[in-house]
């Protein structure tokens, strides 16, 4: 009776399935414990066990206890179940037949948990084992070059690329302390940035160069290095060589490039020197020939030479002048006084403005001190001034009216004059070119709006035009401050 | 007390131009007596020079120096000529007178205190007399 109850209490207080089952497989008795899969006792007792297995492993569970092997001894089983929910559970039983009644007394422990965790490590191992392969295909297949270097100055492991780039097998690498392989001239700088990176330091684009077998010199980019607690450093590089090359080529190009420049500089220097010369001379030797007898003809091919040698010696001058715009002297900004430049490129032109009785008014109450080259301001002020006077009209007195404003960011120059205009239907795209003039007038050379614009643009102004015909022409400018 | 005689001195190669420069100063008038000294290359000038240094009569007021000289240039006259000017009995004023329109030439030639202008050829009648009337 002790014994029964005994046994009642073990039976119902297990958290295992433990079921009783007739020799045909129906429950005859089970535990509170199937509760938990949704069924209560009523709904089990003379049901068959199968019901309640997972349908692939309702044959192997008939056929375990058709086999009826577990007579004496208690026979191990797994299999499914399945909740009314539908939940699987993975369990492993223990049958034992008692012998008096037939019946089938068995025990199931749920392993589903334990399963779980096992397939979740198997899985995670399996993982880890792709991920390591992948890094392994990545330090083997590589462009860059990856190495880890022990704090004995040794690399401990190079990927395939270091032995493709330097030449060296793998056991020479390893085996000779890295810094034989780097340049002697960059040994130092590279001890420094070690020492740097064990004290912490990560380098970013620190560039050295290392040696071939074959003695060449190849340019590595180190882009991240770090070091881990072993004092080991993990380092990748980039080849830089064929860019460092490319570099090199390019500046040696430009280098030229300057030469070149400078040669023809002093050649245009020279032959506007060596031309000048004789045409000073020629010059001076046709004053001579004026003041001498001359008949009516030669009086006329006299000053035809005396027009062309003065407009000779004048284009070797602008060419000069060409040439000297992007000269440093020429691009200094330093204070002009307006006023003070009108002033003195009237005075230049005094001949001119007299014969023409020509008015200039200005308006500089806005802005009257510019930071600008003076040369160049100077410059722009004659060539603009003497092209209107050049181009004035001969039906009425000429008038120049120059102003300055003080715009957002610039400072606005304008010049306009009542003179004959210029057609810019038809030069349009020619106005400020080298050597066009728009008129059959014997002094135009037309270097003087070139030199204009070549000046504003040198300091990134601009400047325009607008005019009609017989009405006058504005130059309007822009100087960026 | 004003003046008798000036003489001007004109260093360049060039023969052309040493005859027109000659023939200029003829044609400017004036109320004393006009010399020209005519050298082809710093080193004639410069030997005339030393031979004259303490001979008042000799020496030139005005020197017109070209630039682009053979066997010596008018910056090494210019070197030459700092030596023996504290001898010289005289104040000679130096003039460049140049075709050479080179920044290189005319920023140069600030670093010489013996030359009072640069002209750039052709000189016209007009400055060669201010020239000649500013001694």
């Amino acid at each position: 009776m002790y014994t029964n109850l005994l046994f009642q209490s073990f039976f119902y207080l297990s958290d295992n399935f433990l079921m009783i089952i007739d020799s045909d497989g129906n429950f005859k008795k089970v535990n509170d414990k199937w509760k938990e899969l949704g069924f209560s006792k009523e709904e089990l007792i003379q049901t068959p066990f199968v019901n309640l297995i997972y349908p692939e492993d309702q044959a192997e569970t008939k056929n375990f206890i058709a086999a009826d092997e577990f007579s004496n001894t208690a026979s191990e089983l797994k299999n499914r179940l399945v909740s009314q929910d539908g939940d699987i559970l993975l369990i492993k039983w223990r049958f034992l037949k008692i012998d008096s009644t037939e019946d089938i007394i068995a025990i199931g422990k749920d392993i589903s948990d334990q399963t779980r965790q096992q397939l979740t490590y198997e899985a995670f191992t399996k993982d880890l084992k792709e991920k390591s392969k992948k890094l392994e295909d990545l330090f083997e297949l590589s462009e860059d070059l990856i190495v880890i270097a022990n704090a004995d100055g040794y690399f401990k492991k190079v990927n395939p690329k270091w032995i493709e780039i330097l030449g060296y097998s793998e056991a020479e690498l390893l085996s000779t302390p890295f810094m034989e392989f780097i340049h002697p001239d960059d040994r130092s700088k590279t001890t420094t940035m070690v020492r740097k990176q064990m004290e912490g330091t990560t380098a970013i684009k620190f560039e050295n160069r290392y040696q071939t077998k074959s003695g060449e010199s190849v340019w590595l980019e180190w882009n991240a290095t770090s070091v881990d607690q072993t004092g080991d450093i993990f380092a990748i590089a980039r080849n830089t060589t064929a860019q460092k090359k490319q570099k090199i080529r390019e500046q040696a190009t430009l280098k030229e490039v300057r030469a070149k420049n400078k040669q023809l500089e002093d050649f245009a220097y020279i032959t506007s020197h060596n031309l000048r010369a004789p045409v000073a001379n020629i010059a001076m030797l046709t004053k001579f020939l004026e003041e001498t007898q001359l008949s009516e003809e030669q009086e006329k091919l006299t000053k035809l030479l005396t027009d062309s040698t003065r407009i000779l010696n004048q284009t070797l001058h602008d060419l000069i002048e060409v040439i000297q715009i992007h000269n440093k002297d020429n691009t200094k900004l330093v204070e002009v006084s307006l006023e003070k430049i009108v002033k003195e490129v009237t005075n230049q032109l005094s001949g001119e403005i007299m014969s023409s009785k020509a008015e200039i008014t200005t308006d500089f109450s806005d802005v009257s001190i510019v930071r600008y080259s003076e040369i160049f301001l100077r410059s722009i002020f004659l060539n603009l001034i003497s092209n209107a006077l050049k181009y004035k009209s001969p039906d009425r007195k000429p008038v120049i009216n120059i102003t300055a404003k003080r715009l957002k960011n610039s400072i606005q120059l304008t010049f306009s004059d009542n003179g004959i205009g210029i057609d810019l239907e038809k030069y349009k795209n020619q106005v400020f070119g080298f050597k066009k003039t728009f008129h059959n007038n014997i002094d135009a050379k037309g270097l003087g709006l070139f030199m204009t614009k070549s000046q504003i643009e040198a300091l990134n102004g601009t400047i325009k035009v607008s005019s009609t015909l017989e009405k006058g022409t504005k130059f309007t400018i822009n100087l960026n401050l | 007390m004003s003046k008798t005689k000036e003489t001007f001195c004109v260093i360049d190669d060039d023969l052309i131009h040493q005859f027109i420069i000659k023939k200029m100063i003829a044609g400017i008038p004036a109320d004393f007596e006009k010399n020209v000294l005519v050298f082809s290359n710093g080193l004639e000038a410069i030997t005339y020079l030393k031979n004259a240094i303490s001979n008042h009569d000799e020496l030139p007021d005005i020197i017109l120096l070209d630039i682009n000289m053979p066997i010596m240039n008018g910056w090494q006259f210019l070197e030459q000529y700092k030596s023996i000017f504290p001898s010289l009995n005289k104040k000679i004023t130096i003039y460049i007178l140049s075709s050479s329109d080179n920044p290189h030439d005319i920023a140069r030639v600030k670093e010489f205190k013996e030359v009072s202008g640069y002209f750039i050829k052709p000189i016209t009648e007009n400055e060669l007399e201010k020239l000649m009337t500013a001694i």
